[in-house]
């Protein structure tokens, strides 16, 4: 079935500009997070100065991402869809509660607790955007699915826990191997929800697959492989301290977010 | 003063979405009440088929507009704490021609703000009763038309007002030193 150039065009277009161009505002907004976390994580693994063009691509990508979620409310407000315009209020709340506490540590009061509060925005902004994303995209008609359902908010919330523990770790941990008390319980508290989402992925994977259902069992095969990606990247860093594989873990970690998200949003 | 360029780039959002937004508002307001003239189904088409996303758009743009100015104003009061605590802030806003002028301006803009809100919401009963067919709410039309008029005057003023003390404080004022 050979498709032509116009018919995808017209497809994409008709899909995106849904629910007065939301799914186009969400997507921009995702980009532009993923811009400034592939930034900002960079800065903070390999512990550079607050300065240059990675610390410009940052906040650049993070003014956009405030603009395209102010515009997300706008449009979602006026589709109609209550659904949405429950979730454009959350992505904005976190999305300001993630800017201004960067504002607050890039205006001078440079200590962790800040920077943590970003990232914490962060993850509940890229949460309820991937939301808003599959939600106005998806066929209105597509029936409910409890039990991946139920498997992939676990999986998220399991996946989200293991980012605010492993930011945490990275702003505070200044080296390895480990001194105190806290600090083992921090990178404990990470590794425990790395390793349960892990199986979660794996669980969530499993029902997909008996699921009969295409579009789970793709994200959730998306999710799972992102999942494995950053678990070796984890274990490669711990194995020997180099920070690559840490990125790529983080990198990951991020993806697997947003597929996870996308599974909720599809089975319910 | 940090390497971060934030203060370039919120000074350059909120300038330049309040361009936007006070244009469309100048728009509205000016030209707002020729819409009347218009025939029945012009109207009809203009209310249910143009007014919605336009009205999203220009209430984005206002909501980016506080936001970013929010942001900025903090961004200059961070440096003032940590200069001399809350008694730096109290000093530059209420001693100086600068605090004055933008504080006064913020205020006025984000009344004036919060009347654009109040505007799109009668736009969008508005539209509710443009789609209705039933033609006992046309008192109500009318009611509603002639609240939008009023306010959208009002907030006018307010924003015309909030915009000269900002490009006044702005261009005009010295930044007080820290």
């Amino acid at each position: 079935m050979a498709k032509s150039m116009l018919d995808i065009y017209n497809s994409v277009y008709e899909k995106f500009s849904r629910y007065q161009y939301t799914p186009a505002l969400a997507t921009a907004e995702l980009a532009s997070l993923i811009t400034l976390y592939v930034a900002g994580m960079a800065i903070a693994i390999y512990r550079l100065p607050l300065s240059g063009p990675l610390m410009a691509t940052h906040i650049y990508a993070a003014a956009l991402a405030v603009i395209f979620a102010i515009g997300i409310y706008a449009s979602a407000t006026t589709a109609n869809s209550h659904t949405l315009r429950v979730l454009a209020v959350l992505d904005i709340l976190s999305v300001l509660t993630g800017a201004f506490e960067g504002l607050f540590y890039f205006g001078g009061f440079t200590i962790p607790d800040y920077a943590l509060g970003m990232g914490t925005g962060f993850v509940f902004t890229v949460v309820f955007t991937s939301a808003i994303l599959f939600y106005s995209i998806k066929n209105p008609d597509t029936s409910r699915y409890n039990i991946t359902l139920i498997a992939s908010i676990v999986e998220a919330i399991l996946l989200s826990g293991a980012f605010v523990a492993g930011t945490n770790v990275l702003l505070n941990v200044v080296q390895f191997p480990l001194k105190a008390a806290w600090e083992a319980a921090l990178l404990s508290i990470h590794i425990s929800l790395g390793v349960l989402s892990g199986l979660g992925g794996v669980l969530l994977f499993a029902l997909s697959y008996l699921s009969d259902r295409k579009d789970i069992f793709r994200l959730s095969l998306l999710t799972i492989i992102f999942i494995g990606i950053a678990a070796a990247g984890g274990l490669a860093y711990y194995h020997a301290y180099d920070y690559a594989p840490s990125y790529i873990m983080a990198v990951s970690l991020l993806i697997a977010i947003i597929n996870s998200v996308g599974v909720v949003v599809y089975s319910s | 003063m940090p390497s971060v360029p934030i203060t370039f780039l919120l000074n350059t959002i909120h300038g330049f979405f309040a361009l936007i937004y006070f244009g469309s508002v100048l728009v509205f307001g000016v030209f707002g009440p020729k819409l009347s003239k218009l025939s029945e189904s012009s109207l009809y088409d203009i209310l249910t088929q143009i007014m919605p996303p336009l009205m999203s758009f220009v209430e984005a743009s206002g909501m980016i507009t506080v936001v970013f100015g929010a942001a900025e104003f903090t961004f200059y009061m961070i440096e003032y704490y940590k200069d001399g605590g809350i008694s730096a802030i109290e000093n530059v806003i209420f001693s100086t021609g600068w605090g004055e002028s933008v504080f006064i301006g913020a205020i006025l803009g984000i009344i004036g703000f919060s009347m654009g809100l109040y505007i799109a919401h009668n736009f969008e009963k508005l539209f509710k009763l443009a789609k209705s067919l039933d033609p006992s709410v046309v008192d109500e039309i009318k009611i509603t038309e002639n609240k939008i008029k009023l306010f959208s005057l009002i907030g006018t003023l307010f924003l015309t007002l909030s915009v000269i003390l900002m490009i006044l404080a702005v261009s005009f004022l010295p930044l007080p030193s820290a």
